[in-house]
């Protein structure tokens, strides 16, 4: 400070730069950030050999950068792996690998006793395979020409499975963090409906009732209507607070505006059903088409995007899912109704009755949370089946991942694969 | 919001697309047809699927626009290579008409392909690499065919019927077994049992020796 203090304003104070330039002295040692860049750029851009820069000219590789998203990360939803090309934050292709949590399901099911397949059909949803259940259930009644014979206060126990799994399904994926809509509350009350919600089917489902063709495996009384009557009041008030919050003020889930839009064109030829189609405008729902079980008795209203949203976008899909779950929990509400005045048999015929099906084949689909579930089962008289084939709506959804990414910002990944409900095992099966 | 769609749309009657079909495309164009009431079911040869697909799917009266699967089924190995070897189902369904069929072509094993339909519907893409990993059969003009939910190393078609549910794969573990492949004999090359241990017999109880 002193000596700086003492220069004499005028004064000419000695060049470092041209000191150090002076020929035959040596190089400054270089510094630890100099020393540690190449090696940074190595690991930056040699991961392996999946974050490697690709193209074959400079402009291509100071452009895209490929980029591999999982399969392990906390933001997916399953082990799932995203390679994805990078345009500055923005996707320019999207390229989804699958299979890492394949478990061969639909080999395992050929290689035991028809009933026995059940077991298998449950581990394509580890937290409630109720509807992949009831839909081999109704392949098999299929199977055997039994599918009109089932009593009807089964068939509308079955309706009340499927729905309550659907609003279950429904809550559980609004309640992801990136989804509800933004105020303390409606995320709140979208938890405490999840919660209640799946308490309510896991008491209905414990003992596997459903697991049972031609009616139920064990009878439910009329108690557990009782039960979930009680809770039905309360949840819907939930959901209908939720619901009149984002319609008075809709900045309440701008977050979701756009993202992951697909048309209503490219999401029918990819195949999507279920909430992700009718975000787009597509009035398409397999109950009302093919009422199984007891839809025929119901009117099932389907729940399509509001217009002006333009719809197909994330935030589309969660409206649909939101009034989906209200439409739900009233569906539930008729037929508990009905339940009481359905007369008392809905025992499933004693398991004897179908160790050897018919030759032939048999296909079934189900309405689930996510879209349409089907299967195929082929049987040549045999006690095992011949050949069985499952498609889930998780598998047309992967698909479409590169339809709805594509364009979109990276950090939009996570909403958009939150708004889908994408189940592993159902995609990998 | 919501709108309703009011009263429940019952599917057509069975037999409306085998009518259709043969009405528009002439009896030539499908080999069988069978009018069922979960979904009218069609067997055409290899030669004619995208033609009476892509009516199916273009034509007002049929709309079947979605596909919802397809389905390779192995009925198994048999003397005879011309015999048919594979069916090969295709799952459509009309969103806004409600009513399903299925197409069904039969293969033969000496020659397991079928015309790709990608350029129809492009969920084909995802299910048709599907059906050549796990039965074989080959989809012609598929653009980018690679494994989806296999491998690249896994060898052999998992849902073909000559495939053991317990063979072991490179990255797939047996599935019985906590322990390693029983080996009969020494190990080829291996006289001082450096890596014995990895290759000695079991007992009785499967615990190496």
């Amino acid at each position: 400070m002193r000596q700086i203090l003492e220069v004499l304003p005028g004064a000419v104070l000695p060049d470092p730069v041209a000191e150090s330039a002076a020929p035959g002295a040596p190089l400054a040692p270089p510094d630890d950030d100099d020393l540690l860049r190449p090696a940074l750029e190595e690991q930056l851009f040699k991961v392996g050999e999946r974050g490697a820069l690709t193209g074959s000219s400079a402009t291509a590789l100071a452009k895209h950068l490929v980029w591999t998203f999982g399969p392990v990360h906390r933001a997916l939803p399953f082990p799932l792996q995203l390679r994805v090309e990078l345009d500055g934050d923005r996707l320019a292709t999207v390229d989804p690998e699958l299979g890492f949590m394949h478990q061969g399901l639909e080999k395992a099911a050929e290689l035991v006793p028809w009933l026995e397949g059940f077991d298998v059909m449950a581990r394509l949803h580890p937290l409630q395979p109720v509807a992949h259940e009831l839909c081999w259930a109704l392949a098999l009644e299929r199977l055997w020409g039994v599918d009109g014979a089932v009593p009807r206060r089964a068939q509308l126990w079955r309706v009340v499975a499927l729905e309550l799994a659907r609003v279950a399904e429904h809550l559980r994926v609004l309640a992801t963090p990136p989804l509800p809509p933004a105020t303390t509350q409606a995320r709140r009350a979208l938890v405490d409906g999840s919660r209640r919600t799946r308490g309510l089917l896991d008491g209905l489902t414990a003992g596997h009732p459903f697991r049972a063709v031609g009616g139920l495996a064990r009878p439910i009384h009329d108690d557990e209507a009782t039960r979930i009557d009680k809770e039905l009041p309360h949840l819907l008030r939930l959901l209908d607070d939720v619901a009149q919050a984002v319609a008075r003020s809709p900045a309440l889930d701008a977050h979701l505006e756009g993202l992951g839009r697909i048309s209503a064109v490219r999401a029918t030829g990819l195949g999507l059903s279920g909430p992700a189609l009718r975000a787009c405008g597509v009035g398409d729902d397999v109950r009302v088409h093919e009422p199984v079980f007891g839809y025929g008795e119901l009117e099932v209203p389907v729940v399509l995007a509001d217009q002006a949203l333009l719809g197909g976008c994330a935030r589309a899909r969660c409206r649909v899912r939101l009034q989906e779950s209200i439409a739900s929990l009233v569906l539930i509400r008729e037929a508990l109704a009905r339940v009481r005045t359905a007369g008392e048999a809905d025992h499933a015929p004693p398991a004897l009755a179908w160790e050897r099906p018919p030759t032939g084949m048999a296909t079934a689909s189900l309405e689930t949370a996510g879209g349409e579930l089907s299967m195929l089962v082929v049987s040549d008289g045999d006690a095992r089946p011949s050949h069985v084939r499952i498609r889930g709506p998780s598998s047309a959804l992967v698909a479409a991942l590169p339809a709805m990414l594509v364009g979109d910002r990276i950090d939009d990944v996570i909403p958009v694969l939150s708004s889908l409900g994408l189940v592993g095992t159902e995609a990998d099966r | 919001m919501t709108g309703h769609a009011g009263p429940t749309r019952p599917g057509r009657e069975a037999g409306h697309i085998v009518r259709l079909v043969r009405n528009r495309l002439g009896d030539a164009a499908v080999v069988d047809a069978l009018p069922h009431a979960d979904g009218d079911r069609l067997v055409v040869v290899s030669g004619q699927l995208v033609e009476l697909i892509t009516f199916l799917q273009r034509d007002p009266d049929t709309d079947l626009q979605l596909l919802v699967n397809i389905a390779a089924l192995d009925r198994g190995p048999s003397s005879d290579a011309r015999a048919p070897r594979y069916d090969v189902v295709y799952h459509l369904r009309s969103p806004r008409l409600g009513y399903r069929a299925f197409v069904t072509v039969r293969v033969p094993a000496h020659e397991p392909s079928v015309p790709s339909i990608t350029g129809l519907f492009a969920a084909a893409e995802h299910m048709e690499r599907e059906v050549h990993e796990m039965v074989g059969v080959y989809p012609e003009g598929h653009p980018k065919l690679r494994p989806l939910l296999l491998y690249a190393g896994f060898t052999g078609h998992p849902l073909r019927k000559d495939y053991q549910a317990t063979l072991q794969q490179p990255l797939v573990a047996p599935l019985d077994g906590h322990h390693a492949p029983l080996v009969f004999g020494p190990p080829p090359g291996d006289a001082a049992g450096a890596q014995g241990a990895l290759h000695a017999p079991h007992d009785e109880k499967g615990v190496q020796s």
